[in-house]
């Protein structure tokens, strides 16, 4: 990329600044005092292509903008392998901004909008601004500071950000093991307060299921109780009404088997006289037609006893099937509900309730001597002959109200017992429930110190992980750096050092080492003067930009040197003026430099004077 | 040596800004594959540590400059 032509309106101090007829081959010197604007070029140019300046990022570009006006504009042209283009970026006091990209051979809008120009330069030049600044772009940053010239080496080596992060990372590790220190003592002391609970975290819900045993065995016995005492309510009762329908039942079957015989006899007598009536005449020759009529008055006689008979029977299957069959169901019912409550009566209270919770009622002393006798039950084959007897209504009432009374008092009893112990465990259960949310609490403390403390071990893994990458990619790095130098730059360091360095290197600890031909030995970077720093850092950055703009294929490439012989003495200014020179017959094409009065042997292509007074600069004009 | 494919979702380099960032996670990608580190039990460590770097290089408002 070569710049054609810069035009600038209220930028920085110029109300209007107009470059034309720019030589895309060789040096472009800006001369000026200090305040004289000669740093405003590079500005311009940096801002036209990337929408900032090395000082200023997007949020303070409004600061660019003239004082008193509204916006700053700056059109820059230029020419980018064969053909031309021209960028127009313009930003207001807020720091909005718009741009537009044209090519000039083709008529055609490349870009629109400040993010299009943006991708639109980057896919056309094939960098960023990133690349940019660190390899087109000189400016005489930090000229106070003796370690300026080291870090923007350890920078083009890729390395300076690994030294960085590997500090940082380092004060982070020893901090962190000093918290991890701290957080330890008090994790250890959590435990320590969280284990004096003497806390089982098994033995509530293990108390919670002696008391929920007891509970479901009291609600058993509650409802055997309730069933016996409706065995004692209803059984007098059912008794009665069975045997009087048994005695009605029977007194049916007595009328109904006379209405049968008379029907029998009945009919035969009718048959007799109907069917055979001459045998009758020759028996008994008396016998009239009277008698005849009589035999007929006998067939409505069996018809009426037939009838009142099938009634009978209709009556008495009729009482058997829905008043005494369902009182039979009804007393194998209550004789069921008798056995089984007498049965349950006869378990042993551990089998009941279950081992443990026997055990815990025995071991707490909530069981008492006599809570599991089973006195009320002397005779169990009675109860057994009785149920039994209950079941055809042939046990006596009064005995069976006696048995169901014993036994209704017994799961009584039963029942006190377990009430008893179930209010007892009731209270165990309501105490062992408060130290536990203690100790959930207490546990909270504990978890909250074990996370402080992984996220403490985690960290320092991962910054001991991290040192490891940052080492392995800072040798990448350097081992490249150096197979750069040696390849490529060795020849320009020794021009612009006039031979005293010929080779520069970074070595494992990130030391930059210069290797001077008179001691035939590397020195420290560091060891040598200010302006020999600068001149190796100088020649380093021309051959960095000579290696990208060869490999961008670009037909040409600008680099702007702000004030880059700030440091040095006539001799040095004049080898690296000429080799400047020398290097514009190569893909670095158009230097720019920006000089405070012009050395000696400066044979520049462009001048551009900058006056501390004038707010516009147009050489031609 | 296994022929299957590394999966390097995890390493994310389409956001990364900063010309750094960009380099290192190009190391970092090249390194796993090489390394087989997605077989080593700390490939986790790994990850993490990659990233907490790829973050603090592109967090550092100067990252473009390191």
């Amino acid at each position: 990329m070569i710049i054609t032509e810069l035009l600038a309106e209220n930028f920085r101090k110029y109300e209007k600044l107009h470059l034309t007829d720019l030589p895309e081959k060789g040096l472009i010197a800006v001369n000026g005092s200090n305040e004289s604007g000669k740093s405003s070029l590079g500005d311009a140019i940096c801002f036209a292509l990337f929408g900032r300046t090395n000082q200023l990022t997007d949020e303070r570009i409004g600061k660019l903008v003239h004082w008193g006006k509204e916006e700053a504009k700056v059109t820059l042209s230029f020419r980018h392998r064969d053909k031309y283009y021209r960028l127009t970026r313009v930003a207001d006091t807020e720091g909005e901004q718009t741009a537009s990209l044209w090519c000039v051979d083709d008529e055609a809008a490349l870009a629109d909008t400040s993010d299009e120009v943006t991708a639109a330069l980057k896919k056309l030049l094939g960098y960023g601004y990133p690349a940019f600044i660190k390899t087109f772009y000189w400016s005489q940053q930090g000229s106070d500071d003796n370690r300026a010239d080291t870090e923007s080496l350890q920078a083009m080596a890729g390395v300076k950000a690994y030294i960085g992060l590997e500090e940082t990372f380092s004060t982070e590790q020893e901090k962190l093991s000093t918290e991890l220190g701290k957080i330890e003592k008090d994790y250890q002391a959590s435990v320590d307060v969280r284990d004096a609970t003497g806390v089982d975290q098994d033995w509530l819900p293990q108390l919670v299921e002696v008391r929920d045993s007891l509970e479901v065995c009291e609600q058993d016995r509650r409802g055997l109780t309730q069933n016996v005492n409706q065995v004692r309510e209803t059984y007098t009762e059912k008794h009665s009404t069975f045997h009087q329908l048994i005695r009605k039942n029977d007194r049916l079957g007595w009328f109904t088997t006379l209405g049968l015989v008379l029907l029998v006899l009945a009919l035969l007598a009718w048959a007799l006289l109907t069917f055979s009536p001459d045998l009758l005449v020759s028996v008994w020759p008396e016998v009239t037609q009277q008698a005849i009529t009589v035999g007929r008055g006998l067939l409505w006689f069996c018809v009426v006893t037939a009838i009142v008979t099938s009634i009978l029977m209709l009556y008495g299957w009729n009482l058997e099937r829905n008043q005494i069959s369902p009182l039979y169901d009804e007393a194998a019912v209550m004789s069921d509900d008798l056995q089984r409550s007498a049965d349950k009566l006869n378990v042993d209270m551990n089998e009941y309730l279950g081992e443990d919770t026997h055990n815990y009622l025995a071991q707490s002393g909530l069981l008492y001597e006599d809570d599991d006798d089973k006195k009320w039950q002397s005779d169990p084959v009675h109860l057994e002959d009785l149920s039994e007897r209950m079941r055809t209504y042939k046990a006596d009432p009064l005995e069976t109200v006696a048995a169901a009374d014993g036994v209704s008092m017994a799961l009584d009893r039963q029942n006190k017992t377990l009430y008893r112990c179930a209010r007892a465990v009731d209270k165990d259960v309501e105490i062992e429930r408060a130290r536990v949310d203690d100790y959930i609490v207490l546990n909270a403390d504990v978890q909250r110190y074990q996370k402080l403390r992984d996220e403490r071990i985690n960290g320092i893994k991962v910054r001991e992980k991290g040192r490891e990458l940052i080492k392995k990619a800072s040798m990448h790095s350097i081992r490249s750096f150096n197979r750069v130098v040696h390849g490529r730059c060795q020849e320009l360091l020794s021009d612009f050092t006039q031979s005293h360095y010929t080779d520069l290197e970074i070595d494992n600890n990130f030391a930059l080492k210069v290797l001077s031909e008179e001691k035939g030995d590397y020195l420290e970077f560091e060891e040598i003067s200010a302006g020999t720093q600068r001149q190796i850092s100088l020649a380093m950055r021309v051959s960095l930009a000579n290696t990208l703009a060869e490999s961008t294929d670009a037909n040409g490439q600008f680099m702007f040197l702000d004030e880059p012989f700030a440091f040095f003495d006539p001799e040095r200014t004049a080898a690296t003026i000429n080799r400047l020179h020398e290097s514009t017959a190569g893909n670095l094409s158009q230097v720019w430099v920006t000089v405070q009065g012009m050395p000696e042997g400066l044979d520049a292509a462009f001048m551009v004077n900058c006056s501390l007074e004038n707010s516009e600069l147009n050489p031609d004009s | 040596m296994s022929s299957e494919p590394v999966n390097m979702d995890w390493l994310k380099t389409d956001g990364l800004k900063s010309v750094v960032a960009q380099r290192f996670a190009k190391f970092c990608a090249d390194d796993f594959k090489a390394n087989n580190v997605s077989e080593d039990p700390d490939s986790d460590l790994y990850k993490e540590a990659v990233q907490l770097i790829l973050g603090r290089i592109e967090s550092s408002v100067s990252g473009d400059k390191l």
